[in-house]
């Protein structure tokens, strides 16, 4: 009686504790995946391709990014022709959201398992490499793995930390006024154009909008980096000292002129109340998609995904210059390609990497999503093929580069806190809880707390 | 000392010896029972609170060693954290507002489905799914939708002539949209209502009936005394959850406007894996568990005034 008993409560317990397991195994579907990797058996997990070579060992290299669904099947479909080209090479892929992103990549890094490729940011570079995350590709530079025969020096200086390029730039990128020229002709108003200043900006807005009776004349472009941030360097300053452990300009007459030129502009009714402007951030939602203002400040890269959700063409043109003729502008990397340091197949991943950077094939399907390709080449055989938005991006790298000065250096590490900080102080101002001097010393007081901690 | 047969001291000693025995068996068989979820608690829930216990005390990054700070992270917490103090006052005045708010809706849903109208099981049901899928990014985007510049509330609106805002973007009404999300959600306190509300005996409100007592007044003498304990249980769990609330404003609001809906736990996410301060984090989820604490001891201490037990014969 008891041995049955015994018996029967044995598996019972089995059974319950392997439920839990498998539970906690599928709610988590990267932790099998990272089992099977570390094991080094590569074709139980993840694996899309029956993939069978006599010549070289089959290997699993995890690829991590983040973007909008756009990317995600442009990014899928190069995966696809990598192993196709690669059989012995499954690419094991994760896509999320920015946040999920920045969240998934700590955690994997604190725990030793970070993928082998994954996408970056400028402002994470500096703390990634010092935890010695990142690995150095300049070797593979000078060995010619990743072919730079038609990459000019400066497209990878972005990736440098001290004399080590621990990341890939994946393009170029700019800040770039987006206007709607069919509003512009039917007004019967002058595109804006580069060496147009502040007060131009707003004419031609208030123009447009009497003529077309339009909600808004401009929208408040109140960010940190492209809002504050050019606007400090039309005057020859910028947001953080060289060091990145201060503030990089003392005369609080900028910042109360920022931020009183939005309001005022919101007083007279040509700029939208903060409550619009909170609710249109994500691109489906920007006054310009939906058609409420003539012209909008955005990412070049952004056009394509502009484009797309208007429905309709836009031009791109250079922001607004400084009363001093100055343009405060800069041509950026958009994201960088990482390699982690500690991966396995270091010369697979960098063959990955060449693959990303220099294929013809990749960026016919990329068109350019993840900024303007650094490979001369690739810009020229793609630009006659391209759709018109792409096309624009390149024409407008092209023409911001005539006027941009040199890229201020890499933000702090805390950049991400410090625009949300930024963004809130002056939100208060815009929704009247605060005044403009309120915001400054809130501002002033906020940013140092935050450097300092 | 020499055992004899029949030494009643040893005949003791042999039974006390198998009962530890059987004792020890059946302790076994009922911790191997318990083991899968004696092994997630210990390692799923004890060790990382252990862990997150030790971080509170250092300044960490998740990228290099954590490094010790002693109570630093607590002062700062406490002297000189401008959103531990805005993310508290929303949290208590969200708790304050949604917890009555959705018990009480929960209450009167609950009532109408006990009073035995036929299909008040599909009601149920229906009712119960806002529960399930609240939490999800579709319900964010259609809340986002009705509470939008455009959306449904404000047309809507506009047939009385009045012009909306976006709700969830104003500072002043961007946290009762998402309070009115979170009563929504009433299902599963519905659910422990209809049961409480079953459990009371009939024969009651038919003497009550006799006595010509009205609707009103069977409610506030029978009802509501006789729920007492399901009403304590509910506003336990609902308190608890409320505190914890992230998905809501993470999803629709991101804590804006103005930091108005930046929820405890929304707060907490993003030191932690935004800001990566994972040591400062942890002190902050260990304030709230004490806060929490607290909250519920009182509640606990308040319950001898209030909830009436029958089983305690009638003293209340």
């Amino acid at each position: 009686m008891f041995g049955k008993f015994k018996i029967f409560s044995l598996v019972l317990v089995i059974m319950m504790a392997l439920t839990v397991f498998a539970a906690c195994s599928s709610d988590e579907p990267t932790d099998a995946t990272e089992g099977s990797d570390s094991n080094g058996s590569s074709d139980s997990n993840g694996s899309n391709e029956e993939a069978t070579s006599d010549e070289e060992e089959d290997i699993v290299l995890r690829f991590m990014w983040w973007g909008n669904q756009d990317r995600h099947d442009r990014t899928l479909q190069v995966i696809e022709m990598y192993e196709a080209e690669n059989p012995h090479v499954t690419i094991d892929y994760e896509f999320l959201g920015f946040d999920d992103f920045s969240e998934r990549l700590a955690t994997q890094a604190a725990g030793g398992n970070a993928p082998d490729i994954f996408q970056m940011v400028d402002r994470w570079l500096p703390q990634y490499t010092q935890s010695g995350l990142l690995a150095d590709l300049q070797p593979y530079i000078d060995s010619g793995a990743i072919n730079t025969d038609n990459i000019d020096q400066s497209a990878l200086d972005p990736g440098y930390i001290g004399d080590q390029l621990v990341g890939l730039n994946s393009g170029s990128n700019a800040f770039a006024l987006a206007f709607n020229p069919d509003m512009f002709d039917e007004a019967g108003v002058e595109y804006p154009q580069p060496g147009d200043t502040w007060a131009d900006y707003v004419e031609k807005g208030r123009a447009v909008q009497e003529a077309l009776g339009l909600d808004y004349a401009v929208r408040n472009d109140v960010q940190h980096d492209r809002g504050f941030g050019i606007w400090l360097r039309q005057h020859g300053y910028w947001l953080y000292n060289e060091e990145g452990t201060g503030l990089g300009w003392d005369d609080d007459q900028l910042f109360l002129d920022y931020i009183n030129f939005w309001l005022d502009l919101e007083a007279e009714g040509l700029a939208p109340p903060a409550d619009v402007l909170e609710a249109t951030g994500s691109i489906e939602n920007y006054l310009l998609v939906t058609g409420d203002v003539p012209m909008q400040i955005i990412h070049s890269n952004q056009i394509v995904a502009t484009s797309a959700a208007a429905n309709r063409n836009f031009e791109l043109t250079t922001l607004p210059f400084g009363e001093s003729g100055e343009s405060g502008q800069y041509v950026r990397a958009s994201l960088f390609f990482s390699m982690n340091a500690n991966t396995e197949h270091p010369d697979e991943v960098v063959k990955f990497m060449d693959f990303l950077t220099n294929s013809i094939e990749a960026h016919e399907v990329f068109q350019g999503d993840r900024g303007v390709p650094i490979s001369s080449e690739i810009r020229e055989h793609l630009y006659a093929s391209a759709e018109r938005t792409v096309q624009q991006q390149f024409e407008y790298i092209d023409l911001i580069s005539e006027h941009a000065g040199a890229a201020p250096p890499p933000p702090p590490p805390t950049g991400q806190e410090m625009d949300r900080f930024f963004e809130n102080v002056v939100y208060e101002v815009l929704y009247g809880l605060k005044t403009p001097e309120e915001a400054l010393e809130e501002y002033k007081r906020g940013v140092q707390d935050i450097i300092d901690r | 000392m020499k055992s004899e047969l029949g030494n009643p001291q040893s005949l003791q000693n042999t039974f006390n010896k198998n009962a530890k025995k059987r004792d020890l068996k059946q302790n076994l068989v009922a911790l191997s029972f318990l083991s899968p979820w004696l092994i997630g608690f210990i390692g799923f829930v004890i060790g990382p609170m252990i862990y997150s216990f030790y971080l509170s005390f250092t300044n960490y990054n998740m990228l290099t060693a954590p490094q010790w700070v002693g109570l630093d992270n607590y002062i700062r917490i406490f002297t000189n954290d401008q959103l531990f103090i805005q993310s508290m006052k929303v949290t208590l005045i969200f708790v304050l507002i949604s917890v009555p708010l959705k018990l009480i809706f929960a209450l009167f849903v609950a009532m109408l489905m006990n009073m035995g109208h036929r299909g008040s099981g599909i009601y149920t049901l229906i009712y119960y799914v806002p529960s399930i899928i609240g939490g999800s990014v579709a319900i964010a985007v259609i809340w986002r939708q009705i509470f939008g510049r455009d959306g449904a509330l404000n047309h809507v609106l506009a047939w009385f002539g009045i012009e909306g805002y976006n709700w969830f973007s104003h500072p002043d009404y961007a946290l009762w949209v998402l309070i009115i999300l979170v009563v929504w959600q009433f299902g599963s306190p519905m659910v422990i209502f209809l049961a409480g509300l079953r459990q009371i005996p009939g024969e009651l409100y038919e003497a009550a009936s006799v006595d010509g007592a009205g609707r009103v007044r069977k409610f506030f003498n029978i009802t509501l005394p006789l729920l007492t304990p399901v009403i304590f249980f509910n506003l336990i769990f609902q308190m608890i959850n409320g505190f914890m609330t992230f998905t809501q404003a993470f999803l629709i609001t991101e804590g804006g406007p103005v930091n108005r809906t930046l929820f405890y736990a929304l707060y907490l996410y993003r030191e932690a894996f935004t800001n990566f301060r994972m040591g400062y984090a942890s002190a902050l989820a260990w304030v709230l568990l004490v806060v929490i604490a607290i909250v519920t001891f009182i509640i606990f201490k308040s319950s001898k005034k209030w909830v009436y037990y029958e089983s305690e014969g009638g003293k209340s």
